[in-house]
């Protein structure tokens, strides 16, 4: 480091005054130019704004109250952003509660093959609180017989067909 | 409250680890040492006078909110001061590239002083007028050196620099104020 860089890195703190020019510093400072050019631009430096003041007890207290309010908003915010997620869940899980055993349900049934669904009973009681104990025994025996026949087997018998008559009687049944 | 003696005062690290456990004490007196320096720093950096008061209880108010970020590789005062250059970036992007500050009433050599003062005042209204037309890196690392008399390691830390860096920064500010001020 020359006498230049030296005498520049202590500028600062002799313009700040917890410093003091040695006799050699002094010197330099004399007879160069650049550094005293810089000497006078760091002494100004060190003065600017001087006479700017703050009132740092009526400061302290703004400023703690600001970054109070600053947390408390700070906590406000999360408490909005945990009801937002605690919220989103509890949606989430209201619509697999609901809605996909709904769409379960509801997929269409494929009948097995073969096997016709029987339609149900048009079932168009009267008012039966009224009715004799001989007129409710005559309706429940109606229910029992059956309406419709249950089972595709309840076909034309089809022993003794050989295949190529099996298989016409099975295509007329599914054109029907 | 933190318990401070005349011969043995506090660092600035034990005041922000005893303002993190709520100690207000430690942050009034947080305040006390840097509010000024800061003020000082938001002057010289463009900040209108008027202003100031503002503009350092919000760099303060930052620096608090943030205070957990520090760990004492930059020196608080460097660390606030580059907390209160950022917040007159942005404000002076909030005003449009409107000029922060103007050269006020109180700045012109008023003719009554004694010689000296008025030269003096006028070498200041100068200095800082040249202050304001450097890149704003030079001008923090300018005033953080030669004003706040912030080492070159200390400056690095507090822009996430490097010393070569801070002090490259520093020789151009040099150079061209002195071109300014000749």
């Amino acid at each position: 480091m020359n006498m230049c860089e030296a005498v520049s890195d202590r500028m600062p703190a002799v313009a700040s005054g917890r410093g003091e020019w040695t006799a050699a510093e002094r010197g330099h400072l004399a007879g160069c130019a650049e550094c005293l050019a810089e000497w006078k631009l760091v002494s100004v430096a060190a003065m600017l704004g001087r006479d700017v003041t703050v009132d740092a007890a009526g400061l302290t207290p703004r400023v703690l109250e600001r970054v109070h309010e600053a947390r408390r908003a700070d906590q406000r915010s999360r408490w909005v952003r945990a009801s937002a997620v605690a919220g989103g869940l509890a949606i989430a899980a209201l619509l697999l509660l609901v809605v996909v055993p709904r769409t379960r349900t509801t997929a269409p049934v494929q009948p097995a093959v073969g096997v016709v669904v029987p339609e149900a009973p048009d079932l168009q009681l009267a008012e039966l609180d009224g009715a004799a104990p001989a007129e409710l025994e005559m309706v429940l025996v109606e229910f029992d017989e059956p309406t419709v026949p249950v089972s595709s087997l309840d076909g034309p018998d089809l022993e003794g067909l050989d295949m190529s008559q099996v298989e016409r009687a099975l295509r007329s049944w599914e054109e029907s | 409250m933190v318990a401070m003696t005349q011969s043995e005062p506090l660092t600035d690290a034990s005041l922000a680890a005893a303002w993190r456990t709520g100690d207000e004490g430690a942050a009034a007196e947080i305040v006390r040492r840097h509010a000024g320096a800061v003020a000082r720093f938001l002057y010289s950096a463009g900040a209108g006078r008027s202003d100031v008061d503002d503009l350092v209880q919000e760099a303060l108010f930052r620096g608090f909110r943030k205070l957990d970020t520090w760990r004492g590789e930059a020196s608080l005062r460097s660390w606030l001061c580059c907390i209160a250059g950022n917040l007159l970036k942005d404000e002076y992007r909030r005003q449009r590239g409107r000029q922060v500050v103007s050269i006020e009433d109180d700045q012109v050599v008023d003719a009554s002083n004694p010689h000296e003062e008025a030269a003096a005042n006028e070498s200041e209204a100068r200095l800082r007028a040249g202050l304001l037309t450097l890149p704003r890196l030079q001008r923090e690392v300018f005033l953080m050196r030669a004003q706040q008399g912030c080492e070159y390691g200390d400056i690095a830390a507090a822009l996430g620099s490097t010393p070569g860096a801070a002090r490259v920064h520093y020789h151009h500010a040099v150079k061209r104020l002195k071109e300014l001020m000749s």
